[in-house]
């Protein structure tokens, strides 16, 4: 018999019930620590000693404290957290975007409107200085509104700009702290025991690091983790660590994209390859929303400017001038990417402004053809021929020759609603009227008539006097420099007569005899029919087919759409991650009230081993008391 | 499932935080009177209302060109009723002159009146619309339409001037067709013309009495013609009047239409919003009050 034995006994169960108040109390303390699992001391009997009446238990062996963990619950929290992560911080930006053109009344669509009130005075009265400086006003206030939208818009990406950069900072610090973590853990490999804290660590780190970028994860068996991209490169091996960076896109030096660099390659990370995080979403949200948004406020700036200026061009203001501009906006260009190999430059000028897109395009030269792509909708045509001309732009080939591969930005639709001004100098410039008029002959006999009249170029000869000859039998003949002094073409009421840039429609039947003459106005300032023609713009489908306010409602809605999607989409996600943290929480995190229970249970087995070591002493000393002489 | 104790503590949190949000939004509504805040809370409402208020502005362009014509064509017709005044007193006086039997003192005395009567007609051709230009500028014209002295000519283009959108309202009118095309035995010849030589025959003492007398039929017949004239004007600017009344009380009430839709968009049901603030009010209080409920229950304030 050993008494040796109950000793033992009695210490094995106190140091085992000490373990377990001691990983209560560390539960009950971590229990608001992100991240931590909570932790139980496992027991395991000590075995037996074979002895004649049976085997005697030795009492009971704290094996190990391990971690209360579920790996699957916990790779569902990490792909939920970098889902979770890309949709908020896309949503809170187009929340911005949305924001900044929700105030309707003081915006864009509302200052074209304003405008056109002015021309309509200009055309009640014509010559009126006041009604001119009124115009000047409004054009101004309307490029404002222009150009401080686009301003916001620029402002909005650089916000996005600094964030990603930040993103990325805490990112490579992360990796970094990841990869001593790592190192950590395989030293303790040598204990036997898992180390618990530190394995919580690497978790909780794993998941930070997905908050920015999604990864996939490997944990091997010593109990470090492999962090690979969502495209497959190695993030974080053992202590081996990636840094990432931002740097200048190929193709467009002002757009910042990811790139990677792991043992000595750097790889550029495109958008596609991402997978999740919130340098995704931010990376989305400006190269596929806010672009938009600049691309159709560019779009919008100058097919507005050009449709203004063109009128104006084609009207006289009152010293007989040909209009000047009434906008100016920001130049079309076209860049190489940085990794061409060849020489060919190009230049780009807007030739429509009624076919502009919102859109910028792409230029490539494969296989000795070139052909370019419209990046909205990804339409690619083929070029055979310079000059040529895509959507209200021409595009040259300036010098140099180009090499299979290389690829070339036009800046177009992106680059409108910059430096975009008002450039009108004064109301004196608004040419209101226009540089011919007709007059019907003082002795008509017939009821012929002007129905409409209009320029539609600066012909040559545009001002030569023309006069057009009637015979009241169905024909008439023109005369005059750059007609041709046609005769006997056919005459139907309702029929438009063009030449030399103005064009006139006509109605009613006239009389033997009756003529039409055109002739210079002969004070520009007194005529308002290029002050009509300027109010009518806002009518006319000058915007790839839609009116100004058309395109502009569309802008809005286009945004709120996208914002809209977010919104769901950020809700849904949002959720997904709440629940996979609820399951996860169930299993690994502490409940105070079953802490405090176990406090209780722990308690009682300590005083009882205690109990039992007393009883030990007790038979001890009765053995000595009885050998005891 | 089991509930960790910062989970619980999390979600009740959570559910104050989205009540809070929804409380802010709701007032939000309530203090602008919109519901359409920015494009995102209705994205096809919100391009159907920046359309609508685009379109309830053209109306009130359109507007403003038409009451600009109204007005011009007000005048016009004013002045046509005086034109008309004094080619009726010349009538008189023509037929007056016509007649054989009186002498050539009496015609002479007329000739003086007929002066003063085509004078007045010069001064009536040259009048002024107030905006600026002149009632029979043509296709416009900031300087008296009409030379004051000598062969009177006629220096502005002829036409009219229009105004308007969609449609075409004249707001000056052609002073040669009114004024310098009367027809007459030798061709279309300018009224003037047609008094001035009437004129200088009659007050010519010399001048034997049948051809004053034929001068002064000739004349008559220029001024019946003159007449027809101002008539036709005067019927053509009373159709225009109508048509733009008309047109006026149709934008009237599109636009009455179109802005009920624009608040339909807009605008925010005051009772249903003050309800649902109220319901969310109610909710944030009952999540605060069993947030601090479940705080309190702890197995520690019992050990």
């Amino acid at each position: 018999m050993s008494v040796g034995g109950l000793f033992n006994t009695g210490t094995s169960a106190l140091r085992a019930a000490y373990a377990q108040l001691q990983t209560t109390g560390h539960n009950i303390a971590n229990v608001n620590t992100p991240g931590y699992s909570r932790q139980e001391v496992e027991l395991a009997t000590a075995g037996g000693n074979i002895s004649g009446g049976g085997w005697i238990g030795r009492g009971v062996d704290a094996v190990t404290v391990s971690r209360r963990y579920d790996r699957f619950l916990q790779a569902e929290v990490i792909g939920g957290t970098a889902a979770s992560a890309s949709d908020k911080v896309r949503y809170e930006q187009l929340g911005t975007l949305d924001r900044m053109f929700a105030s309707t009344e003081n915006g864009i669509g509302a200052a074209i409107d304003d405008l056109t009130s002015g021309f309509a005075d200009l055309v009640n009265r014509p010559f009126d200085s006041t009604a001119r400086s009124v115009v000047v006003n409004r054009a101004r206030t309307l490029a404002e509104r222009i150009s401080n939208s686009f301003d916001n818009l620029d402002q909005l990406r650089e916000n996005v700009n600094q964030r990603l950069m930040q993103d990325v900072h805490s990112l490579n610090a992360s990796l970094a702290q990841l990869g001593a973590i790592n190192d950590r853990i395989a030293k303790t490999a040598g204990t036997g025991q898992p180390p618990n804290d530190l394995l919580d660590q690497r978790d909780a780190l794993v998941e930070k690091i997905n908050q920015t970028l999604k990864t996939t994860q490997y944990v091997n068996a010593d109990g470090t983790v492999s962090l690979f991209s969502a495209s497959g490169q190695a993030m974080v091996v053992g202590n081996t660590v990636a840094t990432f960076e931002l740097r200048n896109d190929e193709l467009d030096p002002s757009r910042l994209q990811l790139a990677m660099t792991t043992s000595g390659n750097s790889i550029a990370l495109p958008r596609g390859m991402l997978g999740g995080g919130e340098i995704e979403g931010l990376i989305r949200f400006r190269d596929d929303d806010l672009a938009a948004a600049q691309a159709r406020l560019g779009q919008l700036a100058g097919a507005l400017a050009e449709a203004y200026n063109t009128q104006q061009s084609l009207g006289r203001d009152p010293s007989g001038a040909a209009g000047a501009p009434l906008f100016g906006y920001g130049t079309a260009s076209v860049g190489p990417a940085s990794t061409n190999t060849g020489s060919a430059a190009f230049s780009v000028a807007v030739s429509s402004g009624s076919q502009l897109q919102a859109s910028d395009y792409e230029i490539d030269y494969n296989g000795g053809a070139y052909s370019i792509t419209r990046m909205s909708d990804g339409t690619t045509t083929s070029i055979s021929s310079w000059p040529a001309t895509i959507d209200g732009l021409t595009l040259n080939l300036s010098g140099g020759t180009a090499q299979n591969g290389d690829r070339f930005l036009v800046k177009s639709g992106s680059a409108f609603a910059s430096d975009f001004r008002a450039v009108i100098s004064s109301g004196a410039r608004i040419a209101s009227g226009l540089a011919v008029s007709t007059q019907l002959g003082q002795a008509n006999t017939g009821d012929i008539q002007v129905d409409a009249f209009s320029v539609t170029s600066n012909d040559a000869n545009l001002s030569q006097p023309v006069t057009i000859t009637f015979d009241g039998a169905g024909h008439y003949s023109v005369s005059g420099t750059g007609t041709g002094n046609p005769s006997g073409l056919a005459y139907t009421p309702g029929m438009t007569i063009s030449y030399n840039g103005w064009s006139v429609r006509l109605d009613g039947s006239p009389g033997a005899n009756d003529t039409l003459a055109l002739v210079p106005t002969a004070n520009p300032a007194n005529d308002n029919r290029n002050a009509r023609a300027l109010v009518e713009l806002a009518d006319q489908r000058t915007v790839a087919g839609d009116r100004f306010s058309d395109a502009f409602a569309q802008m809005l809605s286009d945004i709120g759409v996208r914002t809209q999607s977010a919104q769901a989409a950020n809700t849904m996600s949002a959720q997904v991650l709440s629940d996979a943290k609820a399951a996860r929480s169930s299993v690994s995190g502490v409940n105070l009230d079953e802490e405090a229970a176990r406090l209780l249970q722990y308690q009682q087995a300590y005083q009882a081993a205690a109990k039992l070591l007393a009883t030990a002493q007790t038979v001890f000393q009765t053995l000595l008391d009885a050998s005891s002489l | 499932m089991r509930i960790s104790t910062p989970l619980a503590f999390e979600r009740a949190i959570e559910g104050m935080n989205d009540r809070q949000s929804a409380l802010v939004r709701t007032q939000q509504e309530l203090s602008t009177g919109k519901k359409l805040l920015q494009a995102g809370d209705d994205p096809m409402g919100a391009a159907e209302a920046e359309r609508t208020r685009s379109q309830i502005r053209r109306v009130e362009i359109q507007q403003r060109m038409n009451d600009f014509a109204k007005n011009m064509l007000g005048q016009a017709d004013a002045t046509l009723a005086q034109v008309n005044e004094v080619l009726q007193s010349l009538r008189e006086g023509f037929v007056q002159a016509a007649n054989g039997s009186l002498s050539t003192s009496d015609r002479a005395l007329l000739a003086r009146q007929f002066q003063g009567y085509r004078d007045e007609l010069l001064v009536l051709a040259n009048r002024a619309d107030g905006a600026g230009g002149f009632v029979f500028g043509g296709q416009g014209s900031t300087s008296a339409p009409f030379t004051t002295s000598g062969t009177i000519q006629y220096n502005a283009t002829a036409g009219e001037q229009q105004v308007g959108l969609d449609t075409n309202s004249p707001t000056m009118l052609d002073g040669r067709e009114n004024f310098m095309n009367v027809p007459t035995a030798s061709g279309p010849q300018s009224i003037f013309a047609v008094l001035d030589s009437a004129i200088s025959v009659l007050s010519n003492v010399s001048a034997t009495s049948p051809a004053q007398q034929t001068a002064a039929t000739t004349a008559l017949q220029g001024v019946d013609e003159m007449l027809d004239k101002v008539q036709m004007t005067r019927t053509e600017v009373g159709e225009n009047l109508k048509s733009i009344e008309s047109r006026g009380q149709l934008a009237e009430d599109s636009s009455i239409e179109m802005k009920s839709r624009l608040s339909q968009l807009v605008d925010l049901d005051f009772a249903k919003a003050m309800s649902d603030f109220s319901t969310n009010q109610t909710a944030l209080q009952a999540a605060m009050k069993s947030y601090t409920e479940i705080a309190k229950m702890s197995l520690f304030s019992y050990i």
